[in-house]
Formats: C-alpha cells, structure tokens, sequence
C-alpha cells in the first residue's frame, strides 16, 4: 500500500460517483450510521489522488456515504501514497473487503468485471475465484460474471435471495421487455431456485424454437387466466404455470403423460395399487406396487393387476 | 472444402523425430512451431482464451499418447453398442458442427495428434496377434474425423498398407470430409473401409459449418467405390425438424444414384443425443441453432435424447426408403434400447450388443 499520509479531508472533495476500487453493492446504512452516530469513524476511509483537488475511495465507501447524508463536511481520511497502480490500488480494496465480510454474489461479479481489467481469465478463474469463495472454473466464472450487468431490482432480488443468481443471469440472454415480464412472474409466483431455471429455460427454449418472443405466450389466454384466478393460492399458480409452459415446451411427452394417466385411471385400480411409468417413458420398465392387509387383500389386488394384461389401451402403450 | 490449416504447431519434443511429426511439419512450412517440454502450460493457455473451444482448434499440438492407442468403443451396457474398438490417433476436429459431442467431452480443446505412432504400430501388432480368430472392426472416426487432417499427417498412407496384409481386421475411416487424395492409390486389400456421415443439406449447412456438401461428400464417396473400397454411412445425428422427412429421402435419393448398393457394408442411424453440458455450450458457441429446442428426455445413459416415439418414427421411415432401395442393406441403430430395435425391425434380429458386434462382423468381413 505504501506510505499513508492521514490528512483531514473535505468530503467534497472525495468523488463518490468514482467507484473505479469499489465492489460494494446492495446494502443498507441504517446500522452504520447508528454506529457512526453514537461513536463515530474509528477507521478513517482510504482514498487515494485522482487529480489535484480530487480523490477517489478504495475502502470506506458506505462510510463515506453516511458522512455525506449526516452532513459531515470534513473528515480523516487516510490517502495511499502516489505511484501505486491501479491494479494494486483495486486490489487493497478487494482485500479489505474480503479480510471482514463475504461478498454478495452481485458483489463477486463486481469483482470479477473490474478484475478482467487487470487478469487474464485463467488468472481470475485459478487465483481470484477461490478467494471469493467460488470453485475454480470456467463455468462458475460465466455464471457469475453477467450478475451485475443485471437491472437494478433483479440485482436487488438476487442479494435478497428472491432470484437464484443463476437464474438471474440467465435473464441476460433476453430482450429487456421479456426480462421484465419473466421477472415478475418469478416474483409473483415466489418459486423455489429450481423451479425458477426451470422457468426461464423453458420459456427461452419455447422462444428460441418458434422464433416468438416471451412475450407472445406469456400474455396468452391461458396463462393469464391462471394469474388472475382468484380461487388460485401462489403454489397453485405456480404449479399451473409450470404445467401451461411444460405443455408448450413438450407437447408429445405431456400428451403421452396424459394418455397414460388416462389409461391408468380406466384401469380401475384403486388406490392400494401405484402403476407407475419408467421416467421419461425412456427405459422398458413399468412397475407395480401395491400393499395389502390380510391374505383376502392381497386375492383382491392380484386379480386386479391379472386384468390389466386383457386391456387394449394399456397394451398399446406398453407394445406400442 | 477447405482443408485444415493451424495457425500454430506446438510438438511435445518427445515426439520430435516422429514420422508422423515430419510429415506435419513438411506439409505446414509457413506455419509458426514451438517445441515444448511440458505440453500443459500450453493446454492452459488455450483454457483461459475467451472461447476455448475455437482457439483450441487453430492450434495443433504433436504429442505423445501415453495410454492405450486401441480402446472398446464408450459405449454404455444401456444401449446396444456395435462393439468396435477405437483407434484414437488423434482428438478434436476442425468441422464445427453445432452437436459435436467432443465439445463436451473433451479436456484439451487443441487439436492433437498423438504422433508416436511407431508405439502405436507396437500396440496393435501385439494385440492382433492375440486373438487370430476374431475380427477386429477398428474405427479411427470416434474421437476425431478420421480424414480431417489426412493431408497433413498422411496417416492414411502409414495405416492403410499395415492393416492391408492382417487378415482379422476391418479399418472403418469415419469422416464428413471430402479429404480422400492420399485413400484413391493405396493398397488396402479390402481391409479398410470408408464411410460418411450423412445429414440432409439443410442439416449440413446450418450446424456443420466447416464440412463439405452433402453432394461433395457422396461424390467422395463415389470415387471411393470406383477404386474398390466397401463403403459405410452414419445417419447420425438424425436430426429431427420440420421437413427432415423430405431431407433425408433427397439425401438418400442423391446417395444412390452415385453409390451401388452393393458396395455398401452397412449404414446406421442414432438420434441426435448429447451430454446435459453440452446444451449451454451450443447456446453460447451456436446461438443460431434450433436443434436442441426439440423435446429431449434423460436416457438411460445420462445423455439427453429424442424422446422415444420420435425416435422410433425417425428410424422406422428411415429404415422403410433405404429398404426401397435395397431390401438387404445391412442397417444398424447405434445406441438404441432393445425395445426400440424390435419396435423399429419388427423382429427380434438383435437382442444385445453381441449380436449386433457378429451382424457386423460377418457383413464386414464379405469382401
């Protein structure tokens, strides 16, 4: 870091729009200013001289902040000495950051877009990754990257942990008006993180194939319909909502999960015995479970199933 | 078709004096070569390049295969295999086609060329002579395109004459390519045989960028056939898409009017199947393909598929216009269930991946 001058400062004179070392994001100064107020800064905030009367902030940017908004107007600071680079400079910060706080994943992203100023990825990937507590590959770095080119409140969201950040960041790949709609859909619907990239993939994968927009099957009749289905609680809807985009994604495997169930329902079983297919309808395996009570029970549920093999439409899906 | 040409040689200095190197390096004069030690900081580099898997393929690294060069096929025990052995001389291929599987599957994204070969010569004089009553199918098309980079190694010419004078093996040379000069004067004593993959030409144009026409690749074919060869052709990917029934019977149709039936081994066919990993791949390298938007399920084997009735309806119209041809045609699945092979033949021809590796012997073996 070189040498440290501490000097006491104008704030005015500290750029707090230059947050060319800053990776913060998504916080709330409440607690700091009670803090600020009650005992005040007990860490002067770094800066370092960005022209002669200006300074720009490596640590202590919230600090800085709270300062301003108590209308503080002047405060120790410490200044790094001139003739460290700006790598360097971003690098003090980072550690700060990292010696007393995990980052946020937006803030990781941060990092990682200000980092590729300086870093080759191989670099980012091996040595930078690890220290922000993410593994060491290429994948994750692609992953996490795109966050904070994010709006404002998807970016809020994922802080939150309303919006799992790979879903997030897969919201980059649409148009600004679809980004929205799925957004809000998303948080309507509060689904889990799954669910959430089960979503968004479907509805990219439904867009990409008819060449439509989101917006032409998520302002559908139907969709709509579920929305705003006051009968309807939020699982309900969401429920519903992943059936209607499953539907559109893969008409053919919905349409034989239908004709099974259809099947199965005139086969009469009741509900002792569970005629399940193999997944997807993938391998040859169908199984039959079913439980029983006495040795009349059990005479019962076997006739049952010796039946099934004299049905037509159960033979025609098995045989096809 | 243009032929392969690296921006850069990197040679593994134990492989140095190979022939295999000579011959690289002879036909690539004006192209940069580093000599290297140590071939991972090389590797490494290529990783941390923005697309790796492009930069890989301008890069043509020469070094040593430190494993087996011949290994069974990756088939899995869920699927019925045809139970060839792989000649893996070499991994990676320049062709670009959106589905590639070895974009997925590979560590190294360069191109490489395992050139110790005289090792590899070693490897399969010993193993051939080990088993002198069964028939080795050898396919060098697995991990790579068997001709892709045939100008510049010459393999073709180092391989050819060798497995001529073995009576228990069959070469199968898989390729997209029309890179067939050095094949056209060899003597292969009905030893080897060449086969092509084969697409619609919609198909060929938009996901196999870098691979010669259809038309381009049958009339390699057909020179092929005039100069003795048994020919094979893959019908794998089939590709499912609006129109892929018109494209396959005008693919079919312009194949048989070059090729004679009779010259043809065998064709498979295997629906476009891909590890999860691969999706996000093609999104990002291939934003303009549609082909994995269609409706794909886990199969057995990890890999997404087709789901079943499409598959099955593929390869059984498939099936229907080569039978039109010629009723005898050998016609394989290559990874497909039991189920879907009697669904498709309509009989219990192949029960498991033994039965189908003996069709294929003894029809390769004829001559």
């Amino acid at each position: 870091m070189g040498n440290v001058e501490y000097k006491q400062l104008d704030i005015k004179s500290i750029d707090l729009t230059d947050t060319t070392f800053v990776i913060t994001y998504g916080f709330t100064l409440t607690q700091l200013k009670k803090s600020i107020e009650k005992i005040g800064i007990l860490n002067p905030p770094l800066v370092k001289k960005k022209s002669r009367e200006q300074y720009s902030i490596v640590c202590g940017y919230k600090r800085l902040l709270v300062c301003q908004d108590m209308g503080i107007e002047k405060l120790r600071c410490a200044i790094m000495g001139q003739g460290i680079e700006e790598k360097d400079t971003f690098l003090t910060g980072l550690f700060d950051n990292l010696s007393h706080r995990v980052l946020n994943p937006v803030e990781k992203s941060i990092t990682i877009s200000k980092l590729q100023k300086y870093y080759s990825g191989e670099v980012i990937v091996k040595k930078f990754l690890p220290l922000l507590g993410l593994n060491p590959h290429y994948s994750v770095l692609d992953r996490i990257k795109p966050l904070s080119g994010l709006d404002a409140k998807v970016k809020d969201a994922v802080v939150d942990g309303r919006i799992d950040e790979g879903a997030a960041a897969k919201l980059l790949n649409f148009s600004e008006k679809d980004r929205e709609l799925l957004f809000q859909l998303l948080s309507v619907l509060r689904f889990s993180k799954n669910k959430q990239n089960e979503i968004i993939d479907n509805s990219y994968d439904i867009a990409k194939r008819d060449g439509c927009s989101i917006s032409d099957f998520l302002n559908a009749k139907g969709l709509k319909e579920i929305l705003t289905d006051s009968d309807l609680n939020i699982p309900q809807k969401g429920n519903r909502v992943r059936y209607f985009l499953r539907k559109l994604r893969y008409p053919k495997i919905i349409k034989a999960e239908k004709d099974f169930m259809e099947v199965r329902r005139k086969l009469n079983l009741g509900d002792t015995i569970k005629l399940t297919s193999p997944p997807s309808f993938e391998g040859d395996r169908y199984c039959i479970e079913f439980q029983f009570e006495n040795m009349d029970d059990l005479e019962e549920n076997l006739k049952k199933i010796a039946s099934i093999k004299h049905n037509k439409e159960f033979k025609r899906i098995i045989e096809g | 078709m243009v032929r392969y040409i690296p921006s850069k040689i990197i040679v593994d200095t134990k492989v140095r004096d190979s022939l295999l190197t000579h011959n690289i390096l002879n036909n690539l004069p004006g192209v940069p070569v580093e000599y290297v030690a140590d071939t991972s900081t090389a590797i490494d580099a290529i990783r941390g390049r923005k697309d790796p898997l492009y930069a890989g393929k301008k890069v043509l690294l020469l070094t040593e295969n430190r494993g087996r060069f011949l290994k069974p096929c990756p088939g899995t025990k869920e699927y019925i295999c045809c139970g060839y052995r792989i000649l893996n001389f070499a991994t990676n291929c320049n062709l670009e086609c959106s589905y590639c599987i070895l974009q997925s599957y590979l560590n190294n994204p360069a191109m490489v060329v395992y050139a110790n070969i005289e090792d590899m010569f070693a490897e399969l004089e010993d193993e051939l002579s080990q088993d002198s009553e069964s028939i080795y199918r050898i396919g060098t098309g697995e991990f790579t395109d068997s001709l892709a980079l045939d100008h510049l190694t010459g393999f073709a010419k180092l391989i050819l004459p060798y497995f001529a004078h073995k009576q228990n093996v069959i070469l199968e040379l898989k390729t997209k390519t029309d890179n067939i000069g050095n094949l056209i004067d060899l003597q292969h004593n009905g030893n080897t045989m060449v086969s092509w993959s084969l697409n619609t030409e919609e198909v060929a144009k938009r996901e196999e960028l870098f691979a010669p026409s259809i038309d381009d690749r049958i009339e390699a074919a057909f020179k092929c056939q005039n100069v003795g060869y048994r020919l094979g052709f893959h019908f794998d990917p089939l590709i499912y898409y609006p129109g892929w029934e018109e494209g396959y019977q005008r693919t079919l149709e312009r194949l048989f009017a070059r090729i004679d039936t009779r010259n043809v081994s065998w064709i498979s066919m295997g629906g476009l199947r891909f590890l999860p990993e691969l999706k996000p791949i093609i999104q990002k390298r291939f934003p303009q393909s549609k082909i994995i938007y269609e409706e794909f399920v886990p199969g057995m084997d990890g890999k997404m598929r087709y789901f079943k009735p499409i598959r099955i309806e593929m390869y059984s119209r498939m099936l229907e216009w080569i039978r039109d041809y010629d009723p005898k045609l050998c016609v394989y699945l290559c990874m497909e269930s039991r189920e879907v092979w009697k669904k498709v033949f309509k009989e219990v021809r192949v029960e498991n991946s033994e039965n189908l590796a003996k069709i294929l012997d003894d029809t390769g073996d004829k001559k």
